[in-house]
C-alpha cells in the first residue's frame, strides 16, 4: 500500500521496485495469452503504464498482487481480441492459425507437448482461458484466481473443470495414434 | 490403446511441470518510463463528444442559413422593386438632378 502510494506521488524509485518485483509475473501471465514474445512484452507495457497511471485510484480493497493481475488479465484479453480481429480483418476469412509457440521457460523434453498444449489453450472461451492460466500456468491459490476474477470460488472450480474437459477433448483430436 | 492416448493427454496436460519463469527484456522498462513521461492526450468523455458535436451541427446550421440568406438576396438583384423606384425620383425631383 505504502509503495502504491509513492508511486501516486510520483516516486519513480517506488515504480522501479514495483517493476522488480512483479514483471516476471505480469510477463509470464501476458505470454500465455499472446504466445508471441513481442506482444507479450507489449502487454506488460501496457499494464505498467496503467498501474503507474492509475496508482493513485487504487484503494486497497483487493491485494496488490490481485489487482496487478486483474489489470494483467484485462490488457491481456484487450490485446489478445485485438490483434484477432487485425489477423481477421487482413485475411479476410477464417483466422490464420498462429504458428506455434515455444514458451522460452519449458523444460527441452516438454517443449513439443508444451506447444500443443498452449495451442489448446488458446482455443478456449476468455473465462475458461483465464482460470486456466491463473491455476495452473501461473499456479496462484483458487481463491487469489476468484478474488482476480471477481467470482465465486465455485465458480472458478466451474471454470477449471469445463477448461480441462474442453482441454482434453482438443488434445484427444491430436493425438498422433488416432486413426482418420 | 485408450491408455496409450490417456497418458500422451496427461503428459501434455503436464507439460509445464518445472517451467521456469520467463523473463522480458531488459530494455523494456526503459520503454515504460519514456512511455510515462510522455504527455498524454486528453480523452473527451461521452458527454462532451455530444457537446462537441452539437456545437460543429449548430455552426454548421447558422452557415447555412446565412447561405441561404445571401442566395434569396442575389436572386432579387436587377429588379428594382416600385419603393426603390419611388424614392429614386423623389430624389431626383428634390434636388433638380439632370437640370442643366
Amino acid at each position: 500500500m505504502e509503495l502504491i502510494r509513492l508511486i501516486a506521488a510520483g516516486d519513480r524509485q517506488a515504480f522501479q521496485l514495483l517493476y522488480d518485483q512483479f514483471s516476471d509475473r505480469v510477463y509470464n501471465t501476458a505470454l500465455s495469452y499472446a504466445q508471441d514474445i513481442q506482444l507479450a512484452e507489449e502487454i506488460t507495457q501496457d499494464v505498467f503504464t496503467r498501474i503507474y497511471r492509475s496508482a493513485g485510484k487504487f484503494q486497497g480493497r483487493s491485494g496488490l498482487s490481485t489487482w496487478i493481475y486483474r489489470i494483467t488479465v484485462n490488457a491481456a484479453l484487450d490485446q489478445v481480441k485485438r490483434r484477432r480481429k487485425y489477423r481477421l480483418f487482413q485475411f479476410g476469412g477464417p483466422e490464420r492459425e498462429l504458428p506455434d509457440f515455444e514458451h522460452p521457460g519449458v523444460l527441452l523434453e516438454n517443449r513439443e507437448h508444451s506447444k500443443l498444449l498452449f495451442r489448446a489453450i488458446d482455443s478456449l472461451p476468455a473465462n475458461q482461458k483465464t482460470a486456466f492460466i491463473l491455476s495452473f500456468v501461473e499456479e496462484l491459490p483458487r481463491q487469489e484466481v476468484a478474488d482476480i476474477m471477481e467470482l465465486s470460488l465455485k465458480a472458478v472450480e466451474s471454470l477449471l473443470q469445463r477448461a480441462k474437459k474442453n482441454l482434453r477433448e482438443k488434445l484427444e483430436k491430436w493425438y498422433p495414434g488416432r486413426r482418420n | 490403446m485408450a491408455d496409450d492416448k490417456e497418458d500422451w493427454i496427461n503428459s501434455v496436460m503436464g507439460s509445464l511441470a518445472g517451467s521456469e519463469r520467463a523473463q522480458p527484456s531488459g530494455k523494456l522498462f526503459a520503454r515504460i518510463e519514456r512511455e510515462i513521461a510522455a504527455p498524454t492526450a486528453k480523452v473527451l468523455n461521452l458527454r462532451q463528444r455530444w457537446f462537441a458535436a452539437a456545437a460543429v451541427g449548430l455552426v454548421l446550421v447558422l452557415n447555412a442559413y446565412t447561405v441561404s440568406l445571401y442566395l434569396q438576396g442575389g436572386a432579387t438583384t436587377g429588379t428594382e422593386s416600385v419603393s426603390d423606384q419611388q424614392t429614386e425620383e423623389s430624389i431626383i425631383s428634390n434636388y433638380r438632378l439632370y437640370d442643366l
